[in-house]
């Protein structure tokens, strides 16, 4: 059922124009009064989008909104339409919402930021192109929005710009992010030149009629896009440098939306997916590797900012897990609660962050508890629900990616996320304890340490409420109210009965690996009974491995951006200067000695000129008589 | 035979009629009081060509009705070619207004300059309205005697009765060779109506086969004074000359209105008399088209005066203007040749009137007309700076301006008549005409000013530098109607 509407604009609309009016008026008339535009513009967003979210779960109808076409060139057609079906207003509600939080925490955030309208104007433009890749109707729109987000992302993480790591970190986002969107255009292209539309509807009608090798292809190339947008192994190396930007961008973008983007687009087009039983098997496992791997590298850093960046890497690997097992409605419920409990995180380590002016490294926090009672209780809320203890948001969900795995005929995968799983917990209590227990290791009479302003502590208490209770969503397991507005759109994914044992019996154990993990790192950083130093010097090169980041930056720096270099170089000195510079060089100074000859010929004497005159009449009427006319014949 | 009087149709010759009224109003004020005559002849000059501009659109274009016999004739071209030739000298009175509003020349009649201007707009009307050789000629030496007349109005300057003299000289040989080429086809063919030479000519003459002597030798005459006209090389000399010495308005004025008039009589006299010689003549006009835009662009590169620059940039115009003609092809389906043309002229009277407009405000700021006195304007006056910047990128064909799209018309006819090495030819001039173009920008934008600067206000001139620049960024994006216009002229040559 379609319902055509009106209204579904006004999403879209309102953090585009307040955008565009901070943009244009913001330097010299808004200045400091930019959240005025901003945040009652996200306002409405959410509230639209409530009513929208409403509209379609009650009455099981998508909306659908045509503004106009695009694109009109030949059989080519690109109309811009907006779609609102049950996936779309669940993203929408996460999206829109966190914003809205966010954007209220940017208020005490970035309070004194000389940039503080620039901001105002990039963050509502980061909304409208995440509601418009959500709300897209066909791949281009989807793709375009999606290039969009990512210029966002580049505009957010260099907002800093005159801060070096800042602007080479916004660079690196969008370099890798090039290199994943350059396999989803592909796949778009090849989408089309199979299918000859773009349109979702029809795509996916059309999808049993190609051959499974296109299928394959096309579905992989689409997953490139998102193993560069949602960080999954081999490119997640961009999101944790990502965190030079402010934090309420780490916080929105970073966590909780944009890079949820990968996951949501494997979402839309699992008909695509589930066509390609390849392709689905390659997602799982990057997924599951991702998160290990992801879980590994956090629990060996000291920025806290970094802990919470690799641990999101970790995360959406469990969401690309979900996906490649076909659990897709517990990958989009672990997409949802995720957003609640990241962006807590993210705001709270802001919040500590502000406390200890601008200090990142855990080494030199400790004790905060007494002095920020509230940061804590809430960020305790957030780890807890990361680390998936119950009945937090995380667990219900992570379970819930498990037992898919499991029964989607993928147990070894299963158990890797369990490892991963004992990690999550490791980690994230590993900086709880370090940030917020033992005795101060810095000077508390020098650094205040203190709770934070209103407007920050507001948008913290109500996303720990989410975090805490979002979980109850998707209860009881597979029969609760997510499955049941969610249900629609996968319909034509294959269904596994999963028994209640199996159910208990996940749970149980996830819940043992969490407590192991919260026991370890209370063990090391509270009690001290394990020494954290004995054990890295015991594991050795493992360590040091999870420490590199598995290598990878070494690795890309030595393999690609070393060797583009020098070639870039070589074409610069040699090729550039050398040989091209030295043609139109050459060529342009022939052509001004041929000026400056012939500006001889104009000597100024008005007789030189009548011959000049004569001379040309008499040699046009020779060569013509001559050859055009009967006179010599 | 009894010689038989007809009234001719009046309503056909508003236009041009309101045009003439205007002189004779303008000089008659003169000569009853001068002081009345500083003050309406402005206002006067500008509203007289409004009106006949509006007046335009009285006449029904479309039945190609003519008047005096055949004399006059009211069709789609004369139409495009009145719009374009009205619509320079509102530009051009404008232009002058800084002139006289900044008291730089003292003791200029400005009713006689004035009145001067119209009479030259006038001859370019009937030139583009006329139905034989006789009026057509008698159109194009009003065009060009009021020109003489205005090039040595800086009487005091030796430059510019320097430059006047050689024009008149040079153009009176001209004329006297396009008239004997006229008295040629007027032996030959018993005819001067355009119409019934092209008939005459259809008779004898076989396409393919080699041409009658004497019949080549008018066409060639003929070509050589219009050449003149036009200022195709070899036959341009006088042009920098004449561009340099005059007043920078009036160096405006006849860089595009004389040359109107020269292309509209090359349209009429081959494209509509000699049509059936349109093999020979079509090959001669590409040669001098390349001869000609190679000419004028190369030599620009080594001017540092920035009105003999711009002399020699519109001899690369007129090759570029020239190529369109020769992309002829007997007005069948799909000629776009002189349409071309047309929309070239349109487009570069509002580029070229500009970009001496922008000179003239400079001059009357106390400013010289050589590259190193445009150094810095950008600091100085960011405004006028941007203004140049777009005539100067407009004439050297950057898109989406008007003068990329004047280009690409007459590249567009060009390849589809097959003339491809003409449309690359244009190409690569454009690209060395980049030289001489952007030298001016870069001058502007990063060089320190030196001079002095005498700051005086010239609202009109400053009106019409804006409405150039406007039409210049705009107008090629809403191109269609008048390029449509333009598309009308085989329903009036052919």
């Amino acid at each position: 059922m379609e319902r055509t509407v009106d209204w579904l604009v006004v999403i879209p609309l309102a953090p585009l124009l307040a955008a565009v009016i901070n943009f244009l008026f913001g330097k010299w008339w808004i200045r400091h009064r930019a959240h005025w535009i901003a945040v009652p513009a996200v306002g409405v967003s959410f509230l639209t989008s409530i009513v929208a979210a409403w509209t379609v779960l009650s009455r099981h109808e998508r909306l659908h909104q045509p503004l106009y076409t695009w694109i009109r060139a030949g059989e080519f057609h690109v109309p811009v339409e907006l779609v609102a079906d049950q996936l779309t207003v669940v993203m929408l509600l996460v999206v829109t919402g966190v914003s809205f939080l966010v954007h209220v925490y940017s208020i005490g955030y970035m309070h004194h930021d000389p940039g503080y309208y620039r901001f105002f104007a990039w963050l509502p433009l980061f909304v409208f192109s995440m509601v418009m890749l959500v709300l897209a109707n066909n791949f281009l729109v989807l793709f375009v929005f999606w290039e969009a987000v990512g210029l966002c992302s580049y505009l957010l993480i260099g907002f800093w710009f005159r801060r070096r790591s800042a602007a080479e970190a916004a660079k690196k986002a969008f370099v890798v992010n090039r290199i994943g969107d350059f396999g989803f255009a592909l796949g778009i292209m090849l989408l089309f030149t199979s299918l000859r539309t773009l349109d979702y509807h029809a795509v996916f009608e059309a999808i049993p009629q190609l051959s499974s090798g296109t299928v394959t292809a096309i579905a992989l190339l689409l997953f490139t896009g998102a193993i560069g947008k949602s960080a999954q192994l081999p490119l997640f190396v961009w999101l944790p440098d990502a965190m030079e930007g402010p934090t309420p961008v780490s916080a929105l973008i970073h966590a909780a939306t944009m890079v949820t983007a990968g996951i949501f687009m494997v979402a839309r087009a699992h008909p695509i997916f589930l066509a390609s039983p390849i392709a689905l098997w390659v997602v799982a496992v990057i997924g599951a590797l991702t998160a290990f791997v992801a879980a590994t590298i956090a629990t060996t850093q000291f920025d806290i900012k970094r802990v919470v960046a690799y641990s999101t890497v970790s995360q959406l690997g469990y969401m690309a897990l979900a996906l490649g097992v076909g659990a897709w409605i517990p990958a989009m419920f672990h997409l949802l609660t995720h957003a609640f409990f990241k962006a807590l995180l993210f705001l709270g380590s802001g919040a500590v962050m502000h406390a200890m002016h601008d200090e990142l490294d855990m080494r030199r926090m400790g004790g905060l508890k007494r002095w920020m009672p509230l940061t804590y209780w809430t960020f305790v809320i957030g780890a807890a629900a990361n680390a998936g203890i119950v009945p937090l948001a995380g667990f219900w969900s992570k379970d819930e990616i498990l037992v898919g795995a499991w029964v989607g005929g993928a147990p070894l995968l299963a158990l890797v996320g369990l490892v991963a799983a004992f990690f999550t917990a490791l980690y994230m209590f590993r900086a709880v304890f370090l940030t917020f227990h033992g005795q101060p290791r810095f000077d508390p009479h020098e650094l205040h340490p203190h709770d934070p302003p209103a407007t920050m502590a507001v948008p913290l208490v109500i996303l720990a409420i989410g975090a805490a209770v979002t979980g109850f969503l998707g209860v009881p397991p597979e029969t609760g109210w997510i499955h049941h507005a969610l249900e629609p759109v996968f319909e034509s994914a294959t269904h596994h009965k999963v028994s209640l044992s199996l159910t208990l019996g996940m749970a149980l154990a996830s819940t043992l690996v969490a407590l192991a993990g919260l026991w370890t790192a209370h063990a090391a950083y509270v009690r001290g009974t394990i020494s954290p130093a004995a054990v890295a010097e015991r594991l050795g090169p493992l360590y040091r491995l999870a420490a590199n980041g598995w290598y990878f930056d070494v690795f890309y720096q030595r393999s690609v951006v070393r060797p583009l270099d020098a070639a870039a170089n070589w074409l610069w000195r040699t090729v550039d200067v050398g040989i091209i510079d030295g043609a139109v060089n050459g060529s342009a100074r022939i052509v001004a000695l041929t000026a400056q000859m012939w500006r001889r010929l104009q000597t100024g004497l008005v007789a030189n000129y009548a011959l000049a005159i004569a001379l040309g009449t008499v040699l046009l009427v020779g060569i013509y008589l001559a050859f055009g006319s009967t006179l010599f014949r | 035979m009894p010689l038989r009087l007809v009234a001719p149709e009046w309503s056909l010759l508003v236009p041009p009629l309101i045009v003439l009224g205007t002189i004779v109003l303008l000089l008659a004020i003169d000569a009853v009081s001068e002081r009345a005559a500083r003050k309406t002849a402005l206002p006067l000059a500008l509203v007289g060509q409004l009106l006949a501009l509006v007046s335009l659109a009285t006449v029904d274009w479309g039945q190609g009705a003519t008047t005096f016999g055949v004399s006059y004739r009211a069709d789609w071209f004369a139409l495009v070619v009145s719009l374009i030739a009205l619509v320079s000298g509102i530009l051009s009175v404008l232009v002058s207004a800084g002139y006289t509003e900044s008291g730089l020349e003292p003791g200029v009649g400005l009713a006689e300059y004035l009145a001067l201007l119209l009479f030259s707009v006038f001859g370019t009307m009937v030139v583009g309205a006329a139905g034989d050789l006789i009026v057509l000629l008698l159109g194009l030496e009003m065009s060009a005697v009021a020109v003489y007349a205005l090039t040595a109005f800086a009487r005091r300057r030796l430059t510019s009765v320097e430059g006047a003299l050689k024009y008149f000289l040079l153009g009176a040989f001209a004329s006297a060779i396009l008239i004997y080429g006229m008295a040629w086809v007027y032996g030959l063919t018993g005819s001067i109506v355009l119409s019934d030479i092209a008939h005459t000519l259809r008779t004898v003459v076989t396409p393919g086969q080699p041409l009658d002597p004497a019949l080549l030798l008018a066409l060639l005459l003929l070509a050589v004074g219009l050449g003149f006209k036009i200022a195709a090389v070899p036959f341009h000399m006088w042009t920098p000359d004449a561009y340099q010495g005059a007043p920078t308005p009036v160096s405006a004025y006849m860089s595009v209105v004389p040359k109107v008039a020269g292309f509209a009589a090359v349209a009429r006299v081959l494209v509509q008399a000699l049509q059936p010689l349109s093999d020979q003549w079509a090959g001669l006009l590409g040669i001098l088209a390349l001869i000609t835009m190679v000419y004028g662009n190369v030599v620009a590169i080594a001017q540092r005066d920035l009105k003999r620059m711009l002399g020699y940039s519109a001899i690369g115009h007129t090759g570029y203007m020239l190529a369109g003609l020769a992309a002829f092809t007997n007005g069948l389906a799909g000629d776009r040749s002189v349409g071309s043309v047309l929309f070239y002229l349109f487009a570069y009277a509002f580029m070229n009137i500009g970009a001496f407009g922008v000179i003239a405000w400079l001059q009357e700021r106390g400013l010289g007309t050589t590259l190193d006195d445009v150094a810095g304007l950008a600091g100085r006056a960011p405004l006028a700076a941007l203004t140049m910047a777009i005539f100067m990128l407009s004439l050297m064909g950057m898109p989406p301006l008007l003068g990329f799209y004047a280009k690409y018309y007459v590249i567009l006819a060009l390849i589809e008549a097959g003339q491809l090495w003409l449309a690359v030819a244009i190409v690569v001039m454009s690209a060395v005409s980049a030289f001489f173009y952007l030298r001016v920008v870069t001058q502007m934008y990063f060089q320190e000013p030196g001079g002095t600067w005498r700051p005086v206000r010239t609202p009109l001139l400053g009106l019409g530098l804006t409405l150039m620049a406007v039409a210049t960024l705009a107008l090629g994006l809403v191109s269609g109607p008048i390029l449509e216009l333009a598309q009308h002229w085989p329903a009036a040559l052919t």
